[in-house]
């Protein structure tokens, strides 16, 4: 039975509605009721602010994720015991108060998300195609191993096992490093002790099967990530410059605005969801380059330029060939030029801008965000040949659309050889 | 095979075939834990995530009686569970190690303390932020304080809090001692209290 489009949203619908992340919003499509909801909820004076109202909320209540690590506690427990709670063989009454405390504790809470992330029984398509590609994952080294532990019956642990196929050789660790004690320091970790508690707790753990249906997975993607960031850029573009993969939108506001100071409830929700996930990524994957490139953008939208520096010159160290660190470097440095007091600063964060993008620019001549860019830092030095010959050639490769309508504006300004606005 | 037969086999004695059945089974297993564990120390290269996965096997097998012995398993995951804890656990005691020799010795250190570096620049540099969180977060307090009530107040207050403050998935949720719940029932706790606590914010109750 079909909705009626005129009547207002149900609790449900609302409920429903709100809950949804943007991403799942624009993936769904499958009940038409929902659609409708929707539809109706996009042109209605009532229920169209109301719902903006409740995900407005829903996205404040996502963003709460402890977005940095805290200081540790006399009170919190031992890092260690986070292990077990996740792996579910700690005993109820053990976990239960370290589970309240977890959930009030910013040092802690992270740490027993982390642990539940590594224990995760689920298997993703990454991580299977990595495990199937390892030595390891042949039967010849798993038969190998069998056969070479039962053989010598006791073998000490730490010693290598010579297997098949393997990259790993015996001896190709240090005698120190492969010693137990010193490599392993399983023997003051107490394996007898462990197996007390362990064996009886774990025979009763109580494991739950079956998918989320509208709770949204914590494990983010990145993509997903680098598409909200987009998505709120296009919606309130808070910077001149552009970045890879944002659709054209105006600039939001005169600059000042951005920064610290701007609150975080103007900031859109899905900079706010971008921002959650980030949080749940790093603690992840805190040496991934994709990652720290998505906290240096979201830093970027909020103004804090240093931030975002700091987690790009570290990302450029992993991935030092991707050409897309450079340009949001490029960005980062601009921004910090233009808040920079010191014009001797200024004048270095500006070259570092140029030199970022030239080095873009050579390899990849016909990169459009790079070419944007330079031309837009080129008109903002007031360089205005340079900038005209930019916009010149960014409008050959890109004649037609917003982001060629904005270049034709601004290569108008530099012929006039300042702003007009 | 069942579980409980293959353990209780590779418990009890020295059969390769046992043995190889077992790392068969669990390698997947051990594999994803190795190396997430390792990847958060900042160093999952193929050789050393294999270099691992043979360690806790050995350590596995060298401790097998006191270890699989004792264990009746009544459901599958539960010894996921505590392969999943042993293996992550000897992983983290590998790179404490190495860490701490490393500091001892003075050599320049790659481990969590740089990963979390940047984090730590921002936790110094954002201290309206944190008052803003904490406000936001008292706010919500309140709102769930007046959703949450009855016997299991205390638990629902928790998984709440663990999925919205700590990031903790649902299913992750449903996996930890003392909830007692399957995922479809964290989810509904989550629900329930998501929607109350919304329309508490919303002013709309």
């Amino acid at each position: 039975m079909s909705r009626d489009p005129q009547s207002h949203l149900s609790p449900d619908e609302l409920a429903g509605l709100a809950q949804e992340t943007e991403s799942a919003w624009q993936a769904a499509g499958a009940d038409p009721n929902r659609d409708q909801a929707k539809a109706h909820a996009e042109g209605c004076g009532v229920c169209g602010p109301r719902l903006r109202n409740h995900r407005s909320v829903q996205a404040r209540l996502r963003s709460m994720v402890s977005p940095v690590a805290a200081e540790r506690k006399r009170d919190c427990p031992a890092e260690e015991k986070w292990t077990a709670i996740a792996g579910g063989v700690s005993p109820a009454a053990e976990a239960k108060p370290m589970l309240e405390h977890a959930s009030r504790c910013d040092y802690c809470g992270p740490l027993l998300r982390a642990a539940t992330e590594d224990l995760d029984p689920e298997i993703s398509a990454e991580e299977e195609e990595f495990i199937r590609q390892l030595p390891s994952a042949g039967a010849e080294w798993q038969r190998a191993l069998a056969r070479k532990m039962t053989a010598a019956s006791v073998a000490p642990a730490g010693e290598k096992v010579a297997t098949p196929g393997s990259k790993t050789e015996p001896g190709r660790l240090t005698e120190k490093e492969t010693r137990p004690s010193a490599h392993w320091p399983l023997a003051g970790w107490s394996l007898a002790n462990w197996t007390l508690w362990a064996a009886p707790v774990a025979a009763a753990a109580v494991v739950a099967v079956g998918g989320a249906i509208w709770i949204e997975r914590s494990s983010p993607s990145l993509s997903s990530t680098n598409q909200l960031i987009a998505q709120a850029y296009s919606e309130q573009r808070p910077i001149d410059l552009r970045f890879p993969g944002a659709a054209y939108g105006p600039v939001r506001q005169e600059r000042g605005e951005s920064g610290p100071s701007r609150s975080r409830m103007d900031e859109p929700p899905q900079l706010l969801e971008a921002e959650a996930q980030i949080a749940r990524g790093l603690a992840r994957h805190p040496q991934d380059a994709g990652w720290l490139q998505a906290k240096a953008r979201a830093d970027l939208f909020e103004g804090h330029a240093q931030l975002a520096i700091d987690a790009l010159q570290q990302a450029a160290a992993l991935r030092p060939q991707d050409a897309s660190l450079q340009l949001d470097l490029a960005t980062a440095y601009f921004e910090r030029a233009g808040t920079a007091r010191d014009p001797v600063q200024q004048a270095a964060d500006y070259a570092l801008t140029l030199h970022s993008l030239n080095a873009v620019l050579d390899k990849s001549p016909n990169d459009l965000v790079a070419l944007f860019n330079r031309a837009e830092v080129y008109q903002q030095l007031k360089e205005y040949s340079e900038a005209v010959a930019d916009w010149r050639r960014y409008l050959q490769l890109d004649p037609a659309g917003e982001w060629a309508n904005a270049a034709k504006r601004l290569l108008g300004e530099s012929q006039g050889g300042a702003p007009t606005n | 095979m069942s579980l409980e037969e293959l353990i209780k086999a590779c418990a009890e004695g020295d059969d390769p075939a046992a043995w190889e059945e077992f790392i068969r089974r669990f390698h997947g297993l051990i594999a994803a834990v190795v190396r997430r564990t390792a990847r958060r120390w900042g160093s999952d290269s193929p050789e050393l995530v294999d270099d691992m996965i043979q360690e806790t096997f050995l350590k596995i097998y060298a401790g097998r009686r006191r270890l699989l012995s004792a264990f009746k398993p009544q459901h599958p995951e539960a010894f996921y569970g505590f392969l999943a804890v042993i293996t992550a656990n000897l992983v983290n005691d590998y790179f404490r190690t190495r860490h701490s020799q490393k500091h001892g010795s003075g050599q320049p250190e790659a481990s969590i303390d740089e990963s979390t570096a940047v984090a730590d620049a921002a936790a110094t540099n954002r201290p309206a932020e944190d008052v803003f969180r904490n406000l936001q977060l008292g706010e919500v307090e309140r709102a769930l304080s007046s959703c949450i009530g009855g016997v299991e107040r205390e638990r629902d207050r928790t998984i709440f809090w663990l999925y919205y403050r700590d990031g903790v998935s649902a299913a992750a949720i449903a996996r930890l001692p003392s909830i007692s719940l399957k995922v479809k029932g964290v989810e509904s706790v989550i629900s329930r209290l998501t929607r109350c606590v919304r329309e508490r914010l919303c002013g709309e109750h």
